[in-house]
């Protein structure tokens, strides 16, 4: 591998990375505050995309950086304090069951109010340049836009968590919900917020990504289980562990790909050119697969494997 | 008198319910849910427009056609059994598109209910599935193809090649499944022997519409120095991909099979690509044919701006199904078959074309052309600005390949 073809990947996997961060932030601050795994954050990914596009056709793309993402929210909120309030009664079972059905009524309803075809999200004339160019390769202005909005997040986040007031009752509400009723606080509102603030951070990442990604309906099931991947491998609840995740899986799908290996060439190396013949037309399948072709399994391999040694992922304090 | 006047209602009620029954029934088994429903809803526009049309002129030898649709959800053995349902609402032309994989299953059910139903036999209409092995190995004497299938487009892509010798460094980008590698091969092969000095600088096989970031496939292809890419991709994989290529800055001609599907001139557009991606498909809107600009302007004033060039299988049926009906001057299956055969009818495109008769697979030209940002007030796609520059006109006898189906007569 020459030194381009690494240059190239470490970029694109960060950019990648990123994405994915700026999507699981959203999910890992849902299931840490509330304890609940959010099967529809990656709806209202998608819903962030379209409205996300419906302002930023109207007011344009900035208003709609902060609009779509102050919708979702609400939407979030709403769906929080009108839906999951009610389930929450009969325990996570039902909230996730839930959630699970809330993602198909979503998609339902993005299809029937915007249609099944891909809208026309562009991205914005000013960030609409190549911001450098490597081995002439162009890197455009707008992805490295991606990567600061998802670097502030993290901060931000990381911020308010630990250093915050704010932080400090969400987190007690968690663990001990009546100490902190008791203590004046309205903790349904703090959970309200909660599922808001996760929903408006999934409505970002949708807005952001529209424009890169092909905003259509089906967006939402194309990137919803990574997300899982990304929350367990790095430990359910965990921030700085989804952070790390993202990275980890945008190095492991972007290497995948550069890597030109074939499982062939791996025999090849012990000196057998050949399938053995005895097994027949099964082995000289496989014998072909190169590692591009399995990269997009490697990261369920990994939850697979984590969750079989680790349960508690790379930063989970818990199992 | 009561009861005459009850008998009368119930005449009335059945003579109702025969001019319900007495339509000509066309089934489309097609995905009216999941991610394949955005094509199934665009091939059902085409189809409408066409029968509309056709029953506005009085039908088919005097009888309205009846368009019914049923969901196989995208899954072979679903669309075996809305082909009994479609067969129970009395439908007599059966016609699936999306996916070869449902016209086989399909034709398969169709085989086997003709068999046991003499009878009451039924036609299958194979309106854009494009696999080769439907008028070749999986041939049947009840089923029609009307699209170039994928072997014929690569033909007609090779012949335009040839004429390209400024291009020598060429990468395959191909998805896993029956479609991609098939049509990989094909592209080694007949584009291999009409451009022995064509290098392949890259061959990547990747998953199916799993990928959500192209770059690292983008930079691959920048590093082998490759002059085109050619590509079987279709849907988000070849949207993705492109956008990807033009947020690059890569100047690769790309020359594709599908990029005049539902969502591609979309993702073109805004790749910026401007005159890089070529379609080698059938045709397209571009080609300079006055038949095809009036045909797709009254289309586009009444669907709202959709384009009739992208599924040319479904006008191609209904024009072919007219012309048989009228000289068998029957509505009847065998007589339908036995003048189906052979039918020479024009396309979308205003171009002639035929069903040739052993293997019941559509002869007619393809289109080379490119997409590039047309002047205001030409025909664009989806709304974009953006639209077919016609290239190359490649000739039914150029891309004719030899019958390879044995049918069975009954």
């Amino acid at each position: 591998m020459g030194i381009e073809v690494v240059t190239f990947s470490v970029v694109n996997s960060i950019l990648y990375g990123m994405l994915l961060f700026l999507l699981a932030s959203g999910l890992t601050l849902i299931f840490s505050m509330m304890g609940v795994l959010n099967f529809a954050h990656a709806s209202f990914f998608m819903v962030g995309a379209y409205f996300g596009f419906e302002i930023s056709r109207r007011v344009g793309f900035f208003p709609a950086l902060v609009l779509a993402p102050v919708a979702v929210g609400l939407l979030g909120a709403l769906v929080e304090r009108f839906g999951l309030r009610r389930v929450h009664k009969f325990g996570h079972l039902g909230e996730l069951l839930f959630t699970f059905g809330l993602a198909f009524v979503i998609e339902e309803a993005v299809q029937m109010i915007w249609g099944r075809s891909p809208q026309d999200f562009q991205v914005p004339a000013a960030l609409n340049f190549t911001a450098f160019t490597l081995f002439g390769t162009g890197y455009p202005a707008f992805r490295l836009f991606m990567l600061v909005v998802a670097v502030a997040v993290f901060a931000a986040l990381a911020l308010l968590l630990a250093r915050t007031r704010i932080g400090l009752i969400v987190k007690a509400s968690l663990t001990h919900p009546e100490m902190v009723s008791m203590l004046g606080h309205d903790v349904p509102l703090v959970f309200m917020s909660v599922f808001g603030v996760g929903s408006a951070l999934a409505g970002l990442a949708g807005v952001i990504a529209g424009p890169v990604l092909v905003t259509q309906p089906s967006m939402a099931a194309a990137l919803g289980p990574i997300l899982f991947v990304i929350v367990v491998v790095g430990g359910l609840g965990s921030l700085a562990g989804a952070f790390v995740a993202s990275l980890l899986i945008g190095f492991i799908q972007t290497f995948a790909v550069a890597i030109n290996l074939k499982v062939a060439d791996v025999f090849g190396l012990i000196g057998v050119t050949q399938p053995p013949a005895a097994f027949g037309a099964l082995l000289s399948d496989i014998w072909n697969v190169s590692v591009a072709q399995v990269g997009p399994v490697i990261p369920y391999l990994l939850l697979v494997a984590m969750l079989m040694f680790r349960p508690m992922g790379l930063f989970g304090k818990r199992a | 008198m009561y009861k005459t006047c009850v008998a009368s209602v119930l005449a009335l009620m059945s003579a109702g319910v025969a001019m319900a029954e007495d339509t000509f029934k066309i089934a489309m088994i097609d995905p009216f849910s999941g991610p394949a429903a955005v094509v199934t809803e665009r091939i059902e526009h085409v189809l409408r427009f066409a029968v509309d049309d056709l029953n506005a002129r009085g039908g088919l030898n005097g009888q309205q056609i009846e368009i019914l649709t049923f969901d196989n959800q995208m899954s072979p053995a679903e669309t075996a059994i809305q082909a009994q349902k479609a067969i129970d609402a009395g439908a007599t032309i059966l016609q699936t598109s999306v996916s070869s994989g449902n016209t086989f299953a399909l034709v398969e059910f169709v085989q086997k209910y003709n068999r046991r139903n003499p009878d009451h036999q039924v036609i299958v209409f194979d309106g854009a599935s494009h696999d080769p092995a439907i008028t070749g190995e999986k041939c049947s004497y009840f089923s029609f193809s009307w699209v170039l299938n994928a072997q014929m487009k690569t033909a007609g892509l090779a012949s335009y090649l040839a004429s390209r010798t400024d291009i020598t460094k060429v990468y395959l980008m191909n998805a896993e499944g029956s479609s991609g590698t098939t049509t990989r091969q094909a592209v080694i092969d007949m584009v291999g022997a009409a451009r022995p000095d064509i290098e392949w600088v890259g061959d990547d096989v990747h998953p199916l519409q799993k990928i959500t970031d192209f770059t690292p496939y983008i930079a691959k292809i920048e590093a082998s120095g490759a002059q085109a890419v050619i590509t079987s991709d279709w849907g988000a994989d070849l949207a993705l991909e492109l956008k990807a290529a033009g947020e690059a800055g890569l100047d690769a001609e790309w020359f594709t099979y599908f990029s005049t599907g539902p969502g591609a001139p979309t993702a073109m557009a805004q790749s910026g690509l401007n005159g890089l991606v070529y379609s080698a498909f059938d045709g397209d809107a571009g080609i300079q044919n006055e038949e095809l600009h009036a045909y797709e302007a009254a289309y586009r004033a009444a669907t709202g701006g959709l384009s009739a060039s992208a599924f040319p299988g479904d006008t191609s049926a209904i024009r072919a199904l007219e012309l048989a009906a009228n000289a068998a001057g029957s509505n009847e299956v065998d007589a339908l078959i036995a003048a189906l055969e052979g039918v020479s009818f024009k396309t979308v495109y205003g171009a002639d074309a035929h069903s040739r008769p052993d293997d019941h697979q559509i002869i007619s030209q393809m289109a080379i052309s490119r997409f590039v940002d047309v002047p205001d007030g030409a025909l664009d796609e989806e709304g974009t600005g953006w639209g077919w520059e016609n290239v190359a006109i490649i000739p039914a006898d150029v891309i004719t390949l030899p019958n390879t189906c044995e049918m069975e007569r009954p």
